[in-house]
């Protein structure tokens, strides 16, 4: 309980290091920061299955220094992906550093800016609804510098497109804590492709305890890609909201390399009908690494359709979960849902725990699930084998093999190379036995 | 003076505890063609695998020489380089795993153990659209994840392919003929026979006589109970067809 303690007063050392202002931000952080010191953090609530894989007292026990609350700190020397016909937000330790926009049909703004009508105000937020959302509210307590991303380009034929680098820079002993956050409206009819790149600075230690929001008007189309390139050290804690109006197509595409400890909570809200929605994801783990992926689909209106494929390659002492739940409601008739996770696990000693489930309220309805999780067949390297490959060549093919039927879903061709560089390439190969 | 490609001695064999192959002897010398026929379970495929190496089966006694090499003391990748090829009876799927890498990373390890330099990206294409449009192989397959989602006939068409890239010293088929339509049976029959010449040799499993029309056997040996129990030339092919294997039972 001390270290539950020493960690909530670091965080209201982080309140109270804001300006307290009345404004939007200060009234939102106020009653958010009020809720956490009543509650705690989620972790300590017993019974609590949103939770019940990971230990938030990994990241509760670190080394928060009341001295070292994070600051604007530059993030030039890190090497990152970059694609010039991308527009491009940086966002480092939880403030938005600066921008380059080649689009007209991208605007930024933030809350603290004072510059927002009642819609925005009433829309930020919206796509919450307070149930298993501790770490988001912590997040609204004592985030700094709240985003607000407006995109309509239902007028142009381009695509727009924007990368949100989001830095973490600590070059101290002790661990800070960053909370950055996103609310992006996409207007009806536009068309959009983002990449949200979270990035740690060489070996850095930080928790990362992100909020993104992403709204979906009707017909609009999203293609999401979100890369995890944070420090081994690192703890990365993720709420992600999107909300589906009429007709809209999200493709969310989640790469992720595993941390100390991460969780990517995902929730995909059906409001309106006959939206689309595919989520697909990669993730890698080794050493002692724990890896939460909370991937779930709210299915109210009728008609949608939702896709999550999800994929795992575990090395090492790692740990991964796959949970989370596809829930059809009542009124959403002719819903069509498949979720799947599939997992190479290369190492005895690495465990997988994938519990997708399914809960439908509803006839009428198409919906499955499955999960799996397995070595690389001994038979299949033999055949391999046969042809002269060797052991190790063999596997390689196998294993990344494995991770090309997510990867492959990239229409990007620059990201595709850079998932070919830095997620497929590093791949381990895998010692038999035999 | 006939070279010796295969010398099997007196070879045992066994799978999960299961003796299969019970003293089993053969010879193959270079420029031969032996056919083995025999009835289901009689440890047909069981030979080949020993052969290729599979890990699954172990080798008990008796002695495998192969171009003057020990076999037994060889990964099957080893093998491969050193001039052995198997075309499965079951062709494995490789999920996510390219034709065009897969083709090409086998020759690239082939060449590099025999001391020769990997073939250019663009004199490898040259190489596998020949081969390729010889059995039948379009553009859009070698595109496609190895076997993965192939039909029967498709992936037995991609064995030959892979047999005619790879120019074995010793190519065993098993069953290659197997499921195949009559356009594909020529199409891999022509690619066996193309392939052949008096520098290798074949051991061709089969079970019907129709293909030995293209691929003319030397020798053909039946096999029964995890022995070859006869042997003779092209013509015992067609007694067999014609009698079945319980004339020989009961000889
Ligand atoms: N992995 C295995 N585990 C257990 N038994 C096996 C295994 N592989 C083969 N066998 C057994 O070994 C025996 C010989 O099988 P093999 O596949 O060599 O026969 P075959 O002559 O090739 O038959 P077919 O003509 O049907 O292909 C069979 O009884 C088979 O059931
Ligand atoms: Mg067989």
């Amino acid at each position: 309980m001390d270290s539950d303690k020493t960690f909530l007063n670091y965080v209201n050392t982080i309140y109270n290091s804001l300006n307290s202002e009345e404004s939007i931000a200060s009234n939102l952080r106020n009653s958010s920061m009020q809720s956490i010191n009543q509650k705690g953090l989620p972790t300590h609530r017993k019974g609590n299955e949103e939770w019940k894989y990971t230990n938030l007292n990994r990241m509760i026990e670190l080394n928060y220094s009341i001295d070292n609350i994070a600051n604007k700190i530059a993030y030039e020397s890190i090497n990152t992906l970059e694609i010039d016909t991308f527009s491009t937000l940086n966002i480092s330790n939880g403030e938005l550093i600066d921008s380059k926009i080649l689009d007209d049909n991208i605007k930024t703004r933030n809350l603290l800016s004072n510059t927002l009508t009642k819609e925005d105000i009433a829309m930020f937020n919206s796509t919450l609804d307070g149930e298993n959302e501790d770490m988001a509210e912590l997040n609204s307590a004592i985030c700094k510098d709240p985003i607000i991303i407006d995109i309509n380009n239902s007028n142009s034929e381009e695509k727009s497109k924007l990368m949100i680098n989001i830095f973490n820079i600590n070059n101290s002993d002790s661990y800070i804590l960053n909370s950055p956050k996103i609310f992006i409206n996409i207007a009806g009819k536009s068309n959009v492709e983002i990449i949200e790149n979270h990035i740690g600075g060489n070996n850095n230690l930080y928790t990362s305890n992100s909020v993104l929001e992403i709204l979906l008007n009707k017909k609009s189309k999203l293609v999401h890609y979100r890369l995890l390139e944070d420090t081994d050290e690192s703890i990365h804690i993720n709420t992600t909201r999107i909300k589906l109006m009429d007709e809209s197509n999200l493709q969310s595409n989640a790469f992720s390399k595993g941390t100390k400890l991460s969780r990517y909570d995902l929730k995909v809200i059906t409001s309106a009908e006959n939206s689309y929605s595919e989520l697909n994801g990669l993730y890698f783990t080794s050493k002692k690494q724990h890896l939460d992926n909370y991937i779930n689909i709210d299915h109210i209106a009728p008609h949608c359709t939702s896709r999550i494929n999800y994929k795992g390659i575990l090395n090492g002492e790692s740990h991964a979960i796959f949970g989370g739940t596809v829930l059809v409601r009542k009124g959403a008739i002719k819903t069509n849902s498949h979720q799947s996770d599939k997992n190479l696990v290369l190492s005895p000693k690495a465990e997988i725990d994938s519990k997708p489930s399914l809960y439908i309220f509803v006839d009428d309805i198409l919906a499955g699930h499955g999960a799996t999780a397995g070595n690389i067949d001994v038979n299949t390297v033999y055949y391999m084998r046969s042809r002269g490959l060797s052991l190790e060549q063999a596997s390689k093919m196998l294993i990344a093999g494995f991770a090309m039927e997510i990867i492959d879903k990239v229409e990007n061709n620059n990201l595709f190379d850079f998932l070919l560089e830095n997620y497929v390439k590093k791949l381990p190969s895998y010692k038999f036995d035999f | 003076m006939s070279k010796t490609i295969l010398e099997i001695k007196n070879l045992h064999a066994s799978v999960e505890d299961t003796k299969i192959l019970k003293g089993l002897s053969l010879t193959i010398n270079i420029g031969e063609k032996h056919t083995i026929m025999g009835p289901n379970g009689s440890g047909k495929s069981t030979l080949a695998n020993v052969l290729a190496g599979n890990p699954s089966y172990t080798m008990n006694s008796g002695e495998i020489i192969f171009m003057g090499q020990n076999l037994n003391e060889m990964q099957p990748d080893i093998r491969a380089c050193a001039g052995l090829f198997l075309a499965f009876q079951y062709p494995v799927e490789l999920p996510g795993v390219r034709m065009w890498q897969f083709l090409k990373s086998s020759l690239d390890s082939k060449r590099e153990y025999n001391g020769e330099k990997p073939l250019s990206t663009r004199e490898f294409d040259n190489v596998l659209n020949e081969y390729a449009d010889k059995v039948g192989i379009s553009s859009d397959f070698i595109k496609r994840n190895v076997n993965e989602g192939f039909s029967g006939g498709e992936k037995k068409r991609n064995e030959i392919l892979q047999l005619s890239l790879l120019n074995p010293k010793l190519a065993i088929l098993d069953e290659t003929d197997s499921g195949l339509d009559i356009d594909a049976l020529k199409v891999v029959s022509k690619g066996i026979d193309s392939f052949s010449s008096d520098e290798n040799s074949v051991l061709l499993i089969t079970h019907y006589q129709r293909i030995l029309n293209y691929v003319i056997p030397d020798f053909v040996h039946v096999m029964m109970d995890g022995n070859i129990v006869t042997s003779g030339d092209k013509t015992l092919a067609l007694e067999l067809e014609e009698k079945g294997y319980d004339w020989l039972t009961t000889k």
